[in-house]
């Protein structure tokens, strides 16, 4: 009885809130037939439930969007310098592929100038994308936090 | 390049609304910003109910709720296309009351302040004895929850009153469902003795 106890003691709130699979409840139901201690725990837990629920209904929530867009405002200037940050590095980078000017080298074979420039390509690619990923953040954040107030407020969907 | 990305966001501005989570996330991600609006009008009050019965106080409640819709906004677009949106919500509300419950400033506000307590809505009943029994009530459980351990207090509000499952509630929480049972068992048990412990102090 005690190992059916200690195992058992732990799954009375879930016995309680019908979470168990149908084996393990009929383990839990044939052990509280026999047993006064869990009979008593699972009483005093469904009185803990009945206690939880004094407390009192939560209040309407206020509209959040005023202060919700002024922060998302903060927000803008640090991603747009960010990427402003990354698109000069691209350049940098680019200017300094240009400069070493493998890829117009005559004296390399053509599958030679073919893999120099892909390498440039796939340098430079990542950097790209991500000033585009950066630049639509910017363009979704200046929409709603700066643009969409009237259009949002006087009848956005409704869910 | 502006031209180009707004194309996309007037495009899906055009279509008829979406209706489930699932749709609107993935107008999201297409550039509609209008569907992040949708999104937050549905999930405001739940977010901000489940905050609140968290903290206990509507003004903090609210701070936080702002804070969640700011972590939605940010990284919603950059989420798997299997997202459960309605766990992921209650994930970040999670997280960001978790932290802010450990934030040593803040702990004192979410305790056992009377004039927080005392803060509470108003009670439904119209019997004026009643009103008193029910707020004395509210302020004592209130007291007892703000007492508990952040995860205590977090997966019981998940489970007794946003009435979440044990697999939803272990999503959320981003552990295992056997342990979020024995999680539950003993929140419920913490819960009662502290809430006992007070009533057993106040009669003395």
């Amino acid at each position: 009885m005690n190992d059916a106890h200690e195992s058992l003691g732990p799954l009375l709130s879930a016995y309680l809130d019908g979470e168990l699979d149908p084996a393990r409840r009929r383990l839990v139901a044939a052990h509280l037939a026999t047993c006064a201690i869990c009979t008593q725990e699972l009483a005093q837990l469904r009185a803990g439930d009945e206690t939880l629920a004094g407390l009192q209904p939560t209040p309407m929530a206020p509209d959040l969007r005023p202060q919700l867009r002024r922060r998302l405002r903060r927000q803008g200037a640090p991603i747009a310098l960010t990427g402003g940050i990354i698109a000069v590095i691209v350049l940098l980078l680019r200017s300094v592929a240009h400069d070493l000017a493998i890829v117009k080298r005559k004296d390399l074979p053509l599958w030679g100038r073919l893999g120099i420039a892909s390498g440039n390509v796939l340098l430079v690619a990542p950097g790209i994308a991500l000033c585009v990923e950066l630049l639509r953040d910017v363009r979704m954040l200046v929409e709603y936090a700066w643009l969409s107030d009237e259009t949002i407020d006087s009848g956005g969907p409704q869910p | 390049m502006w031209f180009i990305l707004g194309m996309t966001s007037a495009a899906v501005s055009l279509a008829p609304i979406p209706s489930s989570d699932e749709e609107l996330v993935a107008a999201f991600k297409a550039g509609d910003v209008q569907a992040f609006d949708a999104l937050f009008t549905r999930y405001r009050q739940p977010i901000f109910g489940y905050l609140y019965r968290s903290v206990g106080d509507a003004a903090v409640a609210e701070e936080l709720a702002q804070e969640v819709f700011l972590k939605v906004f940010q990284h919603l677009r950059r989420t798997s296309n299997h997202l459960r949106v309605h766990a992921w919500m209650y994930r970040i509300a999670t997280t960001t009351c978790i932290d802010a419950l450990r934030t040593a400033t803040r702990r004192p506000v979410l305790s056992q302040d009377d004039a927080t307590l005392a803060a509470a809505p108003a009670p439904t009943s119209a019997d004026p004895v009643e009103r008193q029994l029910q707020r004395e009530q509210h302020r004592e459980v209130r007291r007892a929850l703000n007492a508990l351990p952040a995860s205590y207090l977090q997966v019981l509000v998940l489970r007794q009153f946003e009435g979440l499952s044990y697999a939803e509630s272990a999503e959320v929480m981003g552990i295992s469902v056997e342990a979020v049972t024995s999680l539950i068992h003993r929140a419920r048990q913490a819960f009662r003795a502290t809430y006992s412990r007070q009533q057993q102090e106040e009669e003395r």
